[in-house]
């Protein structure tokens, strides 16, 4: 099963190559916006896992996302989007 | 920025989610399609954020998460401001509508007055006003004033200069009145004097035409005085316009009736109230016996109107009265028409030579008859009738 997603992902991965069109337009991968160190926007994520002032850490299809900052909070989320503001300080692949 | 003036005009809460797990109350209420924005926590259990007026009735109707306590923490926008005056409406209104209704009651010409008036001015003029718009309910913003000047003036030209003045809701009027000149004589007109009166003439003088009568002649009404004829060159008549000032003595004359008693009437405390309200030609009764059950009553009615131009409110009040005689006091009474009769006769400049009283005694009254005998003006001036193209003389 896991195999067969990856296979997809290689396939997918290479049309995109082909098609001459941005990375994870057609398998659907996170797009991480980075705004200096004040504002990040993650695009196709799947779901908030935990919020804290200290930390934010947001599951995405190709794995989760951790920040690590001060006084953050989220600006808006939306079913596609999350936007993360404060100071932040590191971002991570868990 | 965008944001925020939509949060204003749709309305936005700010929430308060309390409990264990939160991050679950987000993820499904932004599944559910719910726009959460400025999402803080404040604490270690609890988050606020803002959402929508419809995304707050949603999380508020619909539990999404249990052992997550949802309550509003903060209602801004316009919807909420106005569901908070809901009852107060009236009163938001109201100062609106008074404001309105006063400065249109301002705008409306409730009395027109002319000042320094006699009454016949003033009948006169007010009539010239009514046609040009200037007259009760009319709105100020059309009355031009220097239109209604000019319009007037050109019309009536015994009025030297006018003026409206519009203060207020009155309409005063200020005028001049012209000092006629006296006519000029047409050179083609011809006149005679004639008599006025049945007179005793005591002085004639014929500034222009020939006296045809002398001091103590005796004429009567309709008699030629003054001929506006002078002969010339023998044979040849000349037609003239005849002038001149004749005075007579003439008696004048006035009969009144005095009652020998008179009625007192006087209020008993009985009274009787029909209120009616009558617009334009219809009248609603608001009473139902029209009959009075005493039989001398005095009548006083009131007329008010409720509402500008609107139906006008009627009450008759009939008060009862009981009816008493009292002897007149003939001799004072006598004595004041007598002085009265006399002033009128000083006052039209008459001269007053002689007088007398008769009193005829006719039972229940007494008829006083005032005479005097007065020097006053006789004479009037009347066109004669020669045809049109008459140039004057006569061969």
């Amino acid at each position: 099963m896991a195999e067969t997603k990856k296979k997809a992902k290689g396939l997918l991965s290479r049309a995109e190559g082909v098609l001459d069109v941005a990375q994870g337009t057609l398998n659907n991968l996170p797009n991480i916006t980075l705004y200096g160190t004040s504002l990040v926007e993650i695009d196709n994520f799947r779901s908030l896992l935990d919020f804290s002032e200290g930390s934010v850490r947001v599951n995405t299809t190709d794995g989760i996302v951790r920040l690590d900052g001060i006084a953050l909070h989220l600006a808006y989320m939306t079913d596609e989007s999350i936007a993360v503001k404060g100071s932040i300080k590191n971002l991570s692949f868990e | 920025m965008k944001l925020k003036v939509i949060d204003f005009l749709f309305g936005a809460c700010k929430i308060k989610a309390t409990g264990t797990f939160l991050e679950r109350i987000i993820n499904i209420a932004t599944q559910k399609g719910i726009f959460l924005r400025s999402i803080t926590t404040s604490g270690e259990k609890s988050i606020t954020f803002t959402v929508s007026r419809r995304g707050a009735e949603m999380l508020l109707n619909e539990p999404l998460c249990e052992g997550i306590e949802i309550e509003i923490v903060e209602k801004s926008g316009l919807p909420y401001i106005f569901s908070a005056r809901k009852g107060r409406r009236v009163a938001l209104f109201a100062p609106l509508l008074i404001m309105v209704f006063l400065f249109l009651s301002t705008q409306i010409i409730w009395h027109v007055n002319v000042i320094d008036a006699t009454r016949e001015e003033e009948e006169l003029i007010l009539a010239e006003l009514k046609k040009l718009g200037v007259k009760k309910g009319a709105f100020k913003f059309t009355i031009d004033q220097s239109h209604v000047k000019n319009r007037i003036l050109i019309d009536n030209p015994s009025l030297m200069w006018l003026w409206v003045d519009l203060k207020g809701a009155s309409a005063i009027v200020k005028f001049a009145p012209r000092d006629m000149a006296p006519p000029l004589y047409d050179e083609n007109e011809f006149y005679n004097v004639y008599s006025t009166r049945d007179a005793v003439i005591t002085k004639i003088t014929a500034t222009n035409g020939v006296a045809k009568v002398k001091v103590g002649d005796t004429v009567l009404k309709g008699q030629l005085l003054i001929e506006g004829t002078m002969p010339e060159d023998g044979e040849s008549i000349k037609y003239i316009h005849a002038t001149g000032e004749v005075l007579g003595s003439v008696w004048e004359e006035k009969t009144v009736i005095i009652p020998k008693k008179k009625e007192i009437r006087t209020p008993n405390g009985e009274k009787v109230e029909h209120l009616s309200i009558k617009f334009k030609n219809f009248l609603v009764k608001l009473y139902i016996n029209s009959s009075i059950s005493y039989p001398d009553y005095d009548i006083i009615e009131n007329n008010r109107i409720i509402v500008p131009f609107g139906p006008l409110f009627t009450k008759k009040e009939y008060i009862a009265v009981d009816v008493t005689y009292e002897e007149n006091n003939i001799p004072l009474m006598q004595k004041a028409y007598e002085s009265e009769f006399y002033a009128s006769l000083t006052d039209k400049g008459y001269s007053i030579n002689y007088k007398e009283s008769l009193i005829n005694d006719k039972g229940d009254s007494v008829h006083l008859t005032m005479r005097a005998l007065c020097e006053e003006p006789v004479a009037t001036e009347r066109r004669m009738n020669l045809g049109e193209n008459y140039s004057g003389t006569d061969n």
